[in-house]
């Protein structure tokens, strides 16, 4: 199995069908454009806690953080307030698109790594 | 590849900003600071461009089960998605139903079944389907195997032998012993890589004479979030690259006092005219004890830090899948997430 097989960075669009709970708007929250609490269903401190450092990184979003709000449901719900300049939802878009644009950059930079060879390899199975 | 070296200064804003601090009793400034507005004049706004230039990637080992790799330029909190969906959110295949015929061993059926479960399983979880709840098995959701073993007397054993293993035949059961049973096309699809557990001599249980077992196993695709039975690596983890600061210079006997305060290779003592000095020459492999810091005399002469965005990090793999796919398809996961959520709240929004 090579590392080009296993990266299938064609995400097949078609395939996938839409669910309309992944991302809801908690009710009340949204009061203007400017800000909003999403909540995102099944997802957790990986997605929740990358996302808000993307979020918060973004100068024209003055608060962002996320919370789980009970353990034992698997929701998480980002809060997000920005500038008059953009709206909640644009800030939210763009840090996924950053998210993403990193992830693309770090699998790029590992497979051209991975290309040139420049370390130790071992045959052994556990050879540390 | 050593990160930009700091000069020893007490707390300045730069050091605050990029370094988490290590004192005696507690360690500070670990929080990411590092957004826009939090320091005057300096652009801390997200720059592709900019991140593309300030990343660093470096593969230090790499075997089949094993990998290291510096990653600098990201925070904590995308080092650490990684790390979380490498644990729990890479599928593999694993044992998930158990069809017991006949089992007299000592290990009752459950407790069996329960360390079959954890048996890793050397198939490439990429060319199977994720069987759904409702769904049968088919060719392309579900591996079987068949474990059968008899335990009997050894003819040619000597009399007075006390090793079990050489009195009887078939006294322990081991993984290897799982024979895989192909299903429609399987044994064309897996010709150049059979299914198999990837270790052969887990001991799965003991028999005695007379006692037996007659398995039949399914092995379906999971994630480690629902059992870590499915998680593809033993271990993932990463820590932040040390650093040592000396104020000044160490010199004469102090200088090798200093040197025995650190893991060996750390620390050199070199002479210059005659006199001894300590010098850092290898930060990386310090743990970080904080011996140091209890000596009185090296009090204001040593600063010990962690660099925030330099982290080394560990894949320690169970043997399915080699390490190197496995950080791949962790960082292809995260960017899958990014494109769901980003679908489902245009969506969200489009009927509002």
């Amino acid at each position: 199995m090579s590392a080009s097989t296993a990266a299938r960075m064609d995400l097949d669009e078609d395939q996938i069908s839409i669910d309309n709970e992944k991302v809801t708007i908690v009710e009340g929250t949204m009061i203007e454009p400017q800000c909003a609490t999403f909540c995102l269903k099944d997802e957790d401190h990986t997605l929740g806690n990358a996302l808000r450092w993307t979020l918060m990184k973004n100068p024209e979003v003055d608060f962002a953080s996320y919370s789980i709000p009970h353990p034992s449901e698997a929701k998480t719900n980002v809060r997000i307030q920005t500038s008059d300049n953009t709206t909640a939802a644009e800030a939210m878009v763009k840090g996924l698109d950053d998210l993403s644009d990193l992830c693309s950059h770090v699998i790029q930079t590992f497979q051209m790594e991975l290309a040139k060879g420049e370390f130790e390899y071992d045959e052994e199975e556990n050879a540390f | 590849m050593v990160a930009e070296k700091k000069n020893f200064k007490h707390n300045d804003l730069d050091t605050l900003r990029s370094r988490v601090i290590v004192e005696r009793d507690r360690v500070t400034s670990t929080a990411s600071t590092d957004f826009p507005h939090n320091y005057p004049g300096q652009n801390l706004a997200w720059d592709f461009e900019k991140f593309k230039e300030m990343f660093k990637l470096k593969i230090n080992r790499l075997s089949k089960t094993e990998m290291e790799f510096d990653m600098i330029g990201v925070d904590a909190a995308v080092a650490n998605a990684f790390r979380r969906i490498l644990i729990a959110e890479v599928p593999t295949m694993a044992v998930s139903n158990v069809f017991i015929m006949n089992n007299t061993s000592i290990v009752v059926d459950e407790v069996l079944a329960h360390r079959l479960g954890l048996v890793p399983i050397l198939a490439d979880p990429t060319r199977f389907d994720f069987k759904q709840k409702d769904e049968t098995p088919t060719d392309l959701n579900t591996i079987v195997f068949k474990l059968q073993a008899a335990c009997r007397h050894n003819p040619n054993a000597s009399p007075d032998e006390t090793d079990p293993l050489k009195k009887y035949i078939h006294a322990n059961v081991y993984s290897g012993d799982m024979k895989w049973v192909p299903q429609g096309d399987q044994t064309e699809k897996f010709q150049e890589c059979p299914i198999k557990p990837v270790f052969d001599d887990i001991v799965v249980t003991k028999l005695r004479p007379g006692q037996e077992v007659d398995i039949e196993i399914h092995c379906e695709k999971g994630i480690g979030q629902d059992h870590a039975k499915w998680s593809p690596v033993a271990t993932a983890s990463y820590r932040l690259m040390p650093e040592i600061l000396i104020n000044g210079e160490i010199i004469g006997e102090a200088a090798v006092r200093f040197q025995k305060c650190f893991p060996e290779g750390v620390v050199d003592v070199v002479e210059e005219n005659g006199v001894k000095k300590a010098v850092v020459v290898n930060p990386r492999k310090d743990t970080v004890s904080r011996e140091v810091l209890r000596h009185a005399e090296f009090e204001n002469k040593v600063k010990l830090t962690r660099v925030r965005d330099h982290f080394i990090f560990k894949i320690e793999s169970v043997g399915s899948v080699e390490p190197q796919d496995l950080f791949i398809q962790a960082v292809v996961a995260l960017m899958e997430k990014c494109a769901t959520v980003k679908r489902a709240l245009q969506a969200t929004l489009q009927s509002e």
